[in-house]
């Protein structure tokens, strides 16, 4: 028989948005929080036998009344099992909703950090976990261990960092995942799985989070519809993406580069917008990239004022102050030293370092103007 | 470069004028007012354009220069670099509103090959591209205006480090600094002194975090207490509701039991008419217990009877056996009889006796001869004879046997006359016959002590009768006759005993039903209990009448018992309610939502990384325009002062050869061997150093293809002297292709440079519109 689970993660529900608008940060929140019923909602009316939360379903260490009252709608509504595995941001110590068995009876918690499994006899599967308790987990909790019932469907429900041994967040090596022996890995903590996916495949997947909530967790966002079987011939997994979340953050870069009226760079963001296509549900932000006169003086706000259609507009100045710069090089003068000693840094490899080196010099420039 | 013709078509007050000037020195003359201002920034307008902003409450450049007549400024100036000859033509309008509180501006600027007519630089800014430099460092160079005033102290230091620094005095990488200072300041104190945005974001993230945990405590003891009172609420509805199905049962038990005590009111009733029937039967034995009584008196008296009966019954025995038996006349007579029979028997037994001996003897006579000589017998008794001789012996044997027995019974006969008599012999017999005659003869006398016995033996027989026939009649009434008196009344005094507990049983349970009937009588109303019945009939309709039917006693008790049970415990349920509602509403009332503090929390974080990296931005700037400063301090400015100083020697012809320049930007002088400070300088040399510095900075920045210098009154405090030797100065430096513009009100310039060869003097006329 082919089991189906969904296994999602990282929904970190009563995030506060704060990065958006007064206006829309509170729409966001109810957003991601009908993201979430939405998911439990195909879980209920599609048969899936299971649903998977690794970790970091909240996003604080507290838990609203109104969350939690939407948990206990959406996890009653379900009548098959719901397994969770708390993560760094809802970790189960103990203040946790996790101990305080608020939650209806079909939901399982592990709640010790040590690895456990949950039996589903009925469905011939066990589900390995752990939890964190304190923000921070400095070890692997599968070190040695093997599933205790190889004939049945064993998953391992884990929030954990695969990418890093040396991770505060649970390291997970794939190769202590293979040796664990699990028929599958459903994982979470890495919000952008794609790559951290590569590296396992055929052993388990991250399943990400199912909506982005900031320009960190851009483009298509997914929770993961799981089938698997096992007989004596061996175990079959697939898995599928199936998207929930209605609004999506978007990246795109608005070239500048030569520049030199600040009206050009605002029409060079909002072209660079619509000519990727970003929609009425898209919240978008367009880094502007490339070389600008010293002297150009960007508003980011007013730049995001010519962005139309999109559900939220940002902007952010990426710029280099260094294009037709070479009167100030030649400039004997303050100036010409100020930005001959901030070009090594402007020059950097490192983003931050030439943000912050492009912001000083403009405010050098303008101090020297007496403009600031 | 330099300019060899200006033409203005319409310029600030100026229209319409045109000057030729030459590669060298040219003086400009006029009066004030008359123009020269507006020449030199007529330079500036074809090679940079007007600046729209306005700085220090001061018009912008545009609505200072751009007539208002005609809304345009407009003109060309034709320059000569190394490349060529080029034309500069520029046209600026500015629309106004009618207010004139917003401006639209159309410009129009080409350069031009003087000899191939084409235009060149196209898109680009003729300065720019005819100079290689941008405005700012035009204006900042390029332009030396009058100083001001006397350059002394600390602002001539100010502006020597501003020159040196930025070649505009007007730019003060001190005032920058500050500016940044006054930034950084905004976003946090210097030294860990508290201040600044960035320091109140983190007091309040400090706060918030707090508020954010004191928070995310009381939601988690909210919905700990949501939850808890949910749970609770439930438990006490299911306990009031157990509650009440228990108060329904007992009410319904109590129903029932009414009509229960009813019916057992009306046996209880029954009961006793029946009780009372019964008791009515023991009327009829009166007092029983009198009875009673009366019978132990009688069986007393009885007892007391018979004692005396039997008393006088042994004194009339014993005086009985004093006495022979009454002997009547016939019994003296059968008696003396007797007697004589006796007496007869006593011969009788006698004379049996010799028969008897004489018959054994011969018989014992007859068998020996037959047995001692049978032959002289056999001889003599053969046949017949024998066998009846053997015969006449036995029959004789059998004689005796016969008169010993009668005579042994005739003797014995006699005597047990005797012994009856306790005589001794036939004489004696008959006296004691004849004495016990006598005797007898006693009883027969009223007199005589027998006599009173037998009669008090008769009396005490009568009382006795008398008595056991009352105990007899008494008894008769409790119980069938019996012929043993002490047993009948026994029997009696039984029965009535068994009568009177049976009274006092029935009485006994008379009170009892009575009790029953007093406890259950309460519940008669005055229907006499027949809305009791009703509400039983009712109630039995009923879930909880039905339980309540098959209760016992125990079991409703215990019913009740738990409903006050559970009543009790939803006191104290509905307390913990009340204190937990109330507990409730005061966290709701007095806890913020840890969603809102986190949120502005989250808004604080965000708030300080953005104020974060301008706090970077301005350091970084601070840090590199501090470090700009000490690189020129170290290599261009020793440059400058350098060629300041020589600049001034020859200007005050050799008075002040060298300039110094300490760290804080004092200025020093050295004159007739000496070191002075700034103070000790007039305002003429203070004028001249100033030069010296601007003419010292040109030199160094524009080593080769300089750009014209414009001297707008800057010469206005120097001494003919000195300003000849300037003028002069300024002249030969054509030679290296430096062009230079002197704007003055004076005559003097022109006059000294007539002096001079090559000097270009040019008088613009009064005031023009």
């Amino acid at each position: 028989m082919i089991m189906k689970i969904l296994h999602t993660g990282d929904v970190h529900l009563d995030t506060p948005f704060s990065g958006l608008s007064p206006v829309l940060s509170p729409e966001m929140r109810r957003e991601l929080r009908r993201t979430f019923s939405a998911m439990m909602k195909y879980a209920a009316d599609s048969g899936v036998d299971m649903v998977l939360i690794a970790g970091d379903l909240f996003d604080n260490e507290f838990v609203t009344r109104e969350t939690v009252a939407l948990l206990r709608r959406d996890f009653s509504a379900l009548s098959c099992p719901v397994v969770i595995s708390p993560g760094n941001h809802d970790c189960a110590d103990s203040s946790s909703i996790w101990i305080r068995e608020l939650l209806p009876e079909n939901v399982c918690v592990f709640t010790d950090e040590a690895l456990n499994y949950f039996p589903f006899d009925d469905l011939g599967v066990d589900v390995y976990g752990y939890a964190f308790t304190s923000k921070f987990y400095d070890r692997c909790p599968l070190d040695g261990l093997k599933p205790e019932n190889p004939h049945r469907i064993n998953i391992l429900l884990a929030h954990g960092d695969t990418t890093s041994p040396i991770s505060r967040s649970c390291p997970l090596p794939p190769a202590a995942l293979r040796d664990f022996g699990a028929d599958w890995c459903a994982l979470g903590h890495i919000h952008n799985p794609e790559a951290a996916n590569e590296a396992l495949r055929g052993i388990g997947s991250y399943c990400g989070c199912p909506m982005g909530r900031d320009f960190g967790e851009s483009g298509d966002k997914s929770a993961t519809l799981i089938n698997i079987e096992k007989d004596e011939s061996g175990v079959r997994v697939s898995t599928e993406a199936i998207s929930f979340a209605k609004y999506s953050f978007r990246i795109c870069n608005a070239d500048c580069s030569g520049l030199s009226e600040v009206q050009d760079v605002y029409e060079a963001a909002a072209r660079a917008a619509m000519q990727n296509g970003f929609g009425a549900d898209d919240l978008v932000r367009v880094r502007l990239t490339g070389s600008v006169d010293p002297s150009l003086r960007i508003d980011p706000a007013d730049a995001a004022e010519y962005i139309k259609g999109v559900k939220y507009a940002q902007v952010r100045d990426e710029t280099s102050p260094t294009w037709n710069a070479g009167w100030l090089a030649a400039d004997k003068g303050i100036r010409g030293e100020v930005y001959r000693t901030l070009l090594p840094k402007l020059e950097s490899a490192d983003p931050a370092q030439r943000d912050t080196a492009a912001r000083a010099l403009r405010y050098a420039l303008s101090a020297l103007a007496g403009e600031l | 470069m330099y300019i060899k013709k200006i033409h203005i078509d319409s310029f600030g007050p100026l229209r319409d004028k045109e000057l030729e000037l030459c590669d060298g020195l040219n003086i400009i003359e006029g009066e004030n007012e008359s123009g020269k201002s507006t020449v030199a920034m007529f330079i500036k307008f074809m090679l940079y354009g007007l600046s729209g902003r306005t700085s220090d409450g001061e018009m912008s450049e545009r609505r200072k220069y751009v007539p208002w007549s005609t809304g345009c400024a407009s003109g060309n100036m034709t320059v000569v670099t190394d490349s060529g000859e080029y034309r500069i033509e520029r046209e600026l309008f500015v629309f106004s509103d009618a207010q004139a509180v917003s401006e639209s501006v159309r410009e129009r600027v080409t350069v031009t090959d003087a000899v191939t007519k084409e235009r060149v630089f196209k898109d680009e800014v003729p300065g720019e591209a005819l100079l290689g430099i941008p405005e700012q460092v035009f204006v900042n160079t390029v332009f030396v205006r009058q100083s001001g005033g006397k350059i002394d102290g600390s602002g001539l230091a100010e502006a020597i480090e501003n020159i040196l620094m930025s070649g505009d005095e007007s730019i003060s990488t001190k005032k920058a600094a500050d500016a940044l200072e006054k930034q950084r300041k905004t976003l946090r104190y210097k030294s860990g002194r508290q201040g600044g945005r960035l320091y109140e974001l983190e007091r309040e993230e400090a706060r918030l975090s707090a508020k954010l945990a004191e928070a995310a405590e009381k939601s988690a003891e909210i919905i700990n207490l949501e939850s808890s009172l949910e749970k609770l609420q439930a438990g006490v509805e299911e306990k009031e509701r157990e509650a009440q199905r228990c108060a329904e049962i007992s009410e319904a038990y109590e129903k029932l039991s009414r009509a229960d005590k009813l019916d057992n009111a009306r046996r209880c009733r029954a009961e006793i008419a029946r009780i009372d029937a019964s008791l009515s039967e023991y009327e009829k034995y009166g007092s029983l217990s009198e009875a009673a009584a009366r019978i132990h008196r009688l069986s007393a008296d009885i007892a007391a009877a018979e004692t005396e009966l039997r008393e006088a019954g042994r004194r009339e025995a014993e005086l009985d056996r004093q006495l022979p038996k009454e002997v009547s006349e016939e019994e003296a007579a059968r008696l003396r009889s007797d007697v004589k029979l006796a007496k007869k028997a006593s011969g009788g037994a006698a004379a049996l006796r010799v028969f008897g001996v004489l018959f054994i003897l011969l018989g014992v006579g007859i068998a020996a001869l037959a047995f001692l000589m049978p032959k002289l017998l056999q001889s003599f008794l053969s046949g017949y004879y024998k066998w009846a001789a053997i015969g006449a012996g036995a029959l004789l044997l059998i004689l005796a046997i016969i008169f010993f027995a009668a005579g042994a019974a005739k003797a014995k006969k006699f005597k047990a006359i005797l012994r009856e008599w306790d005589a001794d012999g036939a004489d004696g017999l008959s006296k004691e016959v004849e004495r016990h005659i006598a005797l007898s003869r006693l009883r027969e006398d009223p007199s005589s002590e027998y006599s009173l016995a037998a009669e008090n033996l008769r009396r005490a027989q009568e009382r006795k009768d008398a008595l056991v026939y009352e105990l007899r009649g008494l008894c008769a009434v409790y119980c069938e006759e019996n012929p043993d008196t002490d047993i009948f009344a026994q029997n009696a005094v039984s029965a009535v005993e068994a009568l009177q507990r049976e009274q006092q049983s029935l009485w006994q349970s008379r009170r009892e039903w009575e009790g029953r009937l007093a406890a259950v009588s309460e519940v008669l109303g005055d229907d006499g209990g027949a809305s009791a019945a009703a509400e039983a009939a009712a109630v039995l309709a009923t879930d909880a009448g039905r339980e309540a039917r098959s209760m016992g006693p125990a079991e409703a008790r215990e019913t009740a018992q738990k409903a006050r049970f559970i009543r009790s415990s939803l006191v104290s349920l509905n307390q913990q309610l009340i204190e937990k509602t109330a507990r409730l509403n005061q966290l709701r009332g007095g806890s913020p939502d840890p969603y809102a503090v986190a949120a502005e929390l989250d808004s604080v974080r965000c708030e300080k990384a953005v104020l974060s990296e301008k706090y970077n931005a301005i350091m970084c700037a601070l840090d590199a325009l501090k470090e700009a400063g000490e690189n020129l301090r170290r290599s261009l400015m020793p440059r400058i002062v350098g060629e300041a100083g020589a600049i001034m020697g020859n200007f005050t012809d050799g008075r002040y050869a060298s300039l110094g320049v300490e760290r804080n930007f004092d200025m020093t002088f050295e004159t007739e061997g000496k070191t002075r400070d700034a103070a000790y300088l007039s305002a003429g040399t203070s004028d001249i150093a100033y030069i010296s510095l601007r003419c010292a900075l040109l030199s160094i920045l524009f080593q080769n293809d300089a750009p014209p210098a414009v001297y707008d009154e800057s010469f206005a405090r120097v001494d003919e002297t000195r300003l000849s030797r300037i003028l002069s100065l300024l002249s030969a430096a054509s030679d290296r292709g430096s062009q230079s513009l002197v704007f003055t009100c004076r005559t003097l310039e022109g006059n000294i440079a007539d002096k001079l060869d090559g000097v270009n003097v040019i008088h613009l006329d009064g005031k023009e519109q």
